[in-house]
């Protein structure tokens, strides 16, 4: 998980979500309408699509509804929870056309190739191919957990009718009253104001009438009692009897089969799939979509995608620096434009008020404002060598540049004795805009804005000096 | 953190017009079956089986120390057959690793020490932890990580994966380089 | 790439119809290879000091390792699959078993018939294995299976088909035993 964690969700470098967490670039989202850095936990989730992990079929919603958001295909194991896999093989059958003979017809079984559990293990039937699907066992309590979902769905229909119903009453009749109270009725052609009654009036009659077509009486449901009587308990299962591990299943199999919970291994039965979802997620101040994904659950394109590692400059530390407490020391950010447009770049150092108790260390900044040239994968960035001499760059700061890339070296003072070494900056840029466009100037030119982010940087462990730790 | 530098023996390695680098010390079977796209990188003691069937690699792809590519073995109802394996662009394996896959898509990154049992397909963009084990017929879908033996699904990619493995394996090729001679 | 050749003693026996590819496969010491087994390229088989007989129609395949460290001879029987970089140094292993892929199992154990270890299973209790136990899991969970693993008949004549045509194939011969020098 580390490396993984290294390449994809990097904790050296954390900016600060519009909400105040801190997070990886990767994992912050860039809402180009409100100009404000999103995360997971800031953002409306929305289920866009459902799948099966194994046979990654799209089921529509309504489909997965019925299904109980289960694969009618997959099955996983249940005693190792993998996937389990069909096994064909030609068996022997007798004819139908000749009573006496016997034909090859292909037939199924289900095999786990992690533990090798088959369904032949608890007596499942082998499937002819082209006989359908596996049969499904009947949960014991399938009927009364119906009738309870049943039962409360009726019951927040009408929660939601009168809560709606209260929301409405407080204006009858849609805008209907404004009329009337500013006198505006009068000016209206007499037909007018008619028809526009009559509308509100069947407006309101409908919505009573919804609240009323549907009653708990539709829905018969007996309570549960409570009982006396208590079923003696078997001793003998317990006590009297040779343990056999292998033939009890374990609590995490109960609770994967948690219809069934068979308590031992010849009761198992394979377990349907579970579906996974695809989301969409939304802003929530502006309500457009910042993450939109194709349908096809194998596709890795998305309709929208406005993740903040396309708009916003990547930070990196190039060099691992040795950080003596107290004392300064060089260390190399890389900065990586990764937008289509040329950005100017400035660093700012905190404002008093916005400093915590995370920040351990001093970084003093360059003043200068710096070019970061714009992503073009169409060029080869070693090849240009051109670009030294294009930008005026102070030889001190920056050392290197290579196509939308460039290298800073900064001076950094840790302010602790031990522990890690944490500093904080603003990063301050300009961003064109090339969705939103801006209305003033006729919508033809993008609109140029400045943001600016809070970047924390862990530098990593100061060296503690000897006299310290003695 | 920026990549840093990886040096290797220039003696050791063979680069070929397409940007390949490939180690001498690997064991390249069958190599007349075995495509590599360019810029990608073979290290020592790999085993690619080209004999078996055949094996296409991706652009930028790179495949670490000890770690076995091989075809996998396919039994139908009427004869047997080792089944062509494809790996797609910008794919990381790690050392000692065993794929025994039937396909694996682009911008995947996989661990150290996995064993990738037979015919499992891994989708674009998706990812294995360390010492993963997905048995025989396991699909990894886009955007998933796992992790375990057996593996199963741990947790989510970022949408930008795409771009985040691509811009590794290109800064990987990049910092591979030969070792200077003193001479 | 450059083909090191095989490191192979006297000593070792290679009966008729057995495959060993020699790229980069080492074996060691007092080594009988049984007709129709197959060892594919990069194995090591090391008898220390008491010898390692493997019978017939065994296919070993890649990094895979047996060593036998005590005096006792070590015998494989028939129709057993080691996959890819497994580690044996057990000294009774019958018919029929699979070694899946990167599983070690040490000296004590024996395995019986039909067995499975699972991949990355590190075994090494002492005891015999009843047949078609299945060994799996990080912490080497045991059940029974109802059937045996399938042979392999199939995949080992392909193998034994195809290989020759890439593979350099390092051919029968009768092991000079230490003493007959």
């Amino acid at each position: 998980m580390d490396v993984i964690n290294e390449i994809f969700a990097t904790n050296k470098v954390l900016y600060q979500c519009a909400c105040g967490h801190c997070k990886p670039l990767t994992h912050i989202y860039f809402c180009r309408y409100c100009l404000k850095m999103r995360c997971k936990d800031c953002v409306y989730h929305e289920v866009d699509s459902q799948y099966c992990q194994h046979c990654l079929e799209y089921i529509p919603t309504i489909d997965a509804k019925l299904k109980k958001n289960k694969c009618a295909s997959c099955f996983q194991c249940p005693n190792c929870m993998h996937t389990l896999t069909p096994r064909t093989f030609l068996a022997s059958v007798p004819s139908e056309t000749d009573p006496n003979g016997m034909t090859t017809r292909k037939a199924q079984f289900l095999l786990c190739s992690y533990c090798k559990w088959s369904s032949k293990d608890v007596g499942i039937p082998d499937q002819f191919i082209g006989s359908g699907g596996w049969p499904e066992i009947e949960a014991p309590n399938r009927k009364r957990v119906e009738g309870l979902v049943d039962h409360y769905r009726v019951i927040a229909q009408r929660e939601r009718m009168e809560k709606e119903k209260k929301r409405i009453n407080p204006r009858p009749g849609h805008a209907i009253h404004l009329l009337d109270k500013y006198g505006i009725s009068a000016s209206l052609s007499a037909k007018l104001t008619e028809s526009l009654r009559t509308k509100a009036y069947s407006g309101r009659i409908s919505s009573n009438y919804l609240s009323a077509s549907k009653s708990l009486t539709d829905i018969k449901l007996e309570p549960s009692l409570a009982t006396d009587d208590v079923e003696p308990l078997d001793v003998d299962t317990f006590y009297n009897k040779d343990l056999i591990e292998s033939e009890i299943s374990s609590i995490e199999q109960r609770l994967m089969q948690v219809e069934m919970q068979p308590n031992t291994v010849s009761q198992f039965y394979p377990i349907s799939k579970m579906l996974y979802v695809k989301r969409s997620l939304r802003c929530k101040e502006c309500d457009h979509n910042i993450i939109k994904p194709e349908y096809n659950s194998s596709s890795i394109k998305f309709k929208i995608q406005l993740s903040a590692f396309y708009d916003i400059p990547e930070v990196k530390i190039a060099s691992t620096p040795k950080l003596i407490p107290h004392k300064e020391s060089m260390v190399e950010l890389t900065f990586k434009n990764p937008y289509q447009y040329g950005m100017h770049v400035c660093l700012q150092p905190l404002k008093d008020e916005e400093m915590d108790e995370s920040i351990t260390g001093k970084i003093i900044l360059p003043k200068a404002e710096f070019i970061l040239e714009c992503k073009d994968d169409t060029l080869e960035p070693e090849l240009d060598s051109t670009q030294k001499t294009r930008y005026n760059d102070d030889p001190q700061l920056i050392t290197f540049r290579r196509g939308n890339k460039i290298g800073l070296r900064l001076t950094v003072i840790p302010e602790i004795d031990s522990g890690r070494c944490r500093v904080c900056f603003r990063l301050r840029h300009d961003f064109v805009n090339s969705v939103v466009q801006n209305k003033s100037t006729g919508g033809s030119e993008p609109q140029v804005s400045w943001i600016s982010h809070k970047i924390y940087v862990d530098l990593g462990p100061v060296i503690e000096s000897k006299e310290s730790i003695a | 953190m920026e990549l840093q530098d990886i040096y290797y023996n220039s003696s050791d390695y063979i680069e070929t017009a397409s940007g390949n680098k490939v180690c001498r010390k690997s064991v390249l079977c069958g190599s007349q079956n075995i495509m590599l796209h360019g810029k990608t990188i073979i290290q020592s003691d790999c085993i690619i089986r080209g004999d078996l069937a055949n094996v296409k690699i991706g652009r930028h792809c790179v495949v670490s120390s000890r770690a076995v590519i091989r075809p996998p073995f396919k039994k139908f109802l009427k004869g047997v057959a080792f089944l062509p394996l494809t790996i797609g662009d910008n794919v990381f394996i790690g050392e000692g690793s065993i794929v025994n896959a039937a396909s694996i898509g682009s911008y995947v990154y996989i661990g150290k020490n996995c064993v990738i049992g037979r015919h499992c397909v891994l989708k674009d963009c998706c990812a294995l932890a360390d010492n993963t084990f997905l048995p025989q017929g396991t699909v990894v879908p886009a955007f998933s990580i796992f992790s375990g033996n057996p593996g199963r699904f741990i947790g989510e990619l970022p949408e930008c994966t795409q771009t985040v493995m691509m811009e590794h394996t290109k800064s990987y090729y990049q910092h591979f380089k030969p070792k200077m001679l003193k001479s | 790439m450059s083909a090191s050749v095989g490191n192979f003693d006297q000593t070792v026996t290679i009966m008729p119809n057995a495959i060993v590819c020699r790229e980069q496969t080492t074996i060691k010491g007092d080594v009988v290879i049984g007709s129709r087994t197959i060892i594919q390229p990069t194995v090591t088989i090391i008898a220390e000091k008491g010898p390692i007989i493997i019978g017939e129609s065994n296919l070993i395949e890649e990094y895979v390792t047996i060593i036998n460290k005590t005096d006792q001879p070590m015998v494989i029987g028939n129709n057993n699959v080691f996959e890819v970089g497994s580690h044996s140094e057990s000294l009774e292993i019958q018919d029929n078993n699979v070694l899946e892929y990167k599983c070690r199992i040490g000296p004590k154990v024996k395995l019986t018939n039909g067995c499975v270890i699972g991949t990355m299973c590190d075994f090494n209790d002492d005891l015999t294995l009843p047949e078609n136990t299945v060994v799996y899991g990080p912490d080497c969970k045991m059940r029974k299976q109802l059937e045996r693993p399938a042979l392999q008949t199939f995949q080992l004549d392909f193998l034994s088909k195809i290989m020759p045509n890439y593979q350099r194939i390092e051919k029968p011969r009768k092991g000079v035993k230490n003493d007959e020098k």
